[in-house]
């Protein structure tokens, strides 16, 4: 992708959605960094369970997500729509790829592999800056609607924390009280709550 | 909610030289950050973020014991954690537009630290300290995510477990959360 490419999908990405100190240059320098990736419908990106060597910057077309349950039945988890990214918690934590990917129709995708991200992400640079901030970003959201939709499971209750701070995350065990087995639907929610905290989010904008 | 602000001192240096997040920094550029921050101290049991107001800075801990609370329905206080040097709190106001604090954060002892606002961050993209920072804060909600999943996926995990009497997912998610 040349450069004067990359700024119309650096725009259009940060028109839709909203990462604080990042400038259009910055992540259009990001995605020429990147190796570009076509997908036809059907196609699929990444397989759950394997190694994530890569996250990406969807930037035509959408992806299904799906994931198996604790009963081995594949699930839809989510829909993901250009612009976004996908894929990055695995790279950044080295954690095997938490979901499946497959193309919902043609996509244009931008590979940041492990080495570019390695890079990039040390960088004191306007595009290190771009390419730490889109992920940081990406993970606070994260962090965000996974504690809206907690908050939603309990019936618009008080205020919540899903997220734990600091030493204590040893605080956030099971309660010993054993549990019913939870219904489809129950399951179904925490599926998805376990989803939006591993960035599988739906194709709302986050802006 | 900030107390107290002073100027920086050397020893202030000294003490962000120390911090793990900082191990392979040179010391001009965390002089270039201390000097763009402002320092801030608090005693025993000083607040430094109240729960529920907005989020405009947060708060890099050099030295001291901080606390994060939260008020349940009837003000019931939880205590969530604590943080020690060399965390940073708050860092929702660096990275989402309208953000309040999710919890209060007191003082447990005598704390010294530097406000990181939006504006530091993005004047200092070139200083290695502000790189440091920001893969710290990478590591960091990642390590939160990953183990904050993995408890609401106990939920799962514990099906099989016998039980006494029928509880909602919305009633776990509480005995989880603390609600």
């Amino acid at each position: 992708m040349n450069y004067d490419q990359a700024l119309i999908q650096a725009e259009a990405f940060l028109n839709r959605l909203s990462v604080p100190g990042i400038t259009t240059a910055g992540l259009a320098e990001v995605l020429c960094a990147g190796s570009p990736r076509r997908l036809a419908a059907h196609d699929p990106l990444c397989v759950e369970g394997e190694p994530g060597d890569a996250m990406y910057f969807l930037l035509e077309g959408s992806i299904r997500v799906q994931r198996r349950d604790p009963h081995g039945r594949l699930r839809d988890l989510a829909r993901m729509a250009a612009p976004c990214m996908v894929g990055q918690m695995a790279l950044v934590d080295h954690s095997p790829r938490s979901a499946s990917c497959v193309a919902d129709d043609r996509c244009f995708l931008i590979a940041i592999d492990r080495a570019v991200w390695l890079h990039l992400q040390a960088e004191p640079s306007v595009r290190g800056s771009a390419m730490r901030r889109v992920v940081l970003s990406s993970l606070c959201s994260q962090l965000a609607e996974a504690n809206a939709k907690v908050r939603e499971l309990m019936g618009g209750g008080p205020e919540l924390v899903v997220e734990t701070h600091g030493q204590a995350d040893d605080l956030l065990t099971l309660p010993d009280t054993a549990l019913q087995p939870l219904t489809d639907d129950e399951s179904e929610e925490v599926m998805r709550l376990s989803g939006l905290l591993d960035g599988w989010t739906s194709e709302e904008p986050r802006t | 909610m900030i107390r107290s602000t002073t100027i920086l001192t050397a020893a202030d240096v000294d003490r962000l030289s120390q911090l793990y997040l900082f191990r392979e920094v040179p010391r001009a550029a965390l002089e270039s950050l201390a000097l763009s921050a402002i320092t801030v101290r608090f005693a025993e049991g000083d607040t430094v973020f109240q729960q529920g107001t907005p989020a405009d800075v947060a708060l890099l801990l050099a030295e001291g014991l901080l606390t994060v609370h939260v008020l349940g329905p009837q003000g019931a206080d939880r205590l969530l954690g604590e943080l020690r040097p060399g965390e940073v709190v708050g860092e929702q106001a660096l990275l989402m537009s309208g953000a309040t604090r999710s919890a209060t954060v007191r003082a447990a002892e005598p704390c010294a630290g530097l406000l990181l606002s939006r504006e530091l961050l993005e004047r200092g993209q070139q200083n290695p300290a502000v790189v440091a920072i920001e893969q710290h804060l990478i590591a960091s909600l990642v390590r939160r995510i990953r183990k904050t999943n993995q408890t609401i996926q106990g939920v799962w995990k514990a099906e099989a477990a016998p039980a006494p009497q029928p509880r909602s997912l919305g009633e776990r998610l509480r005995a989880l959360f603390g609600a």
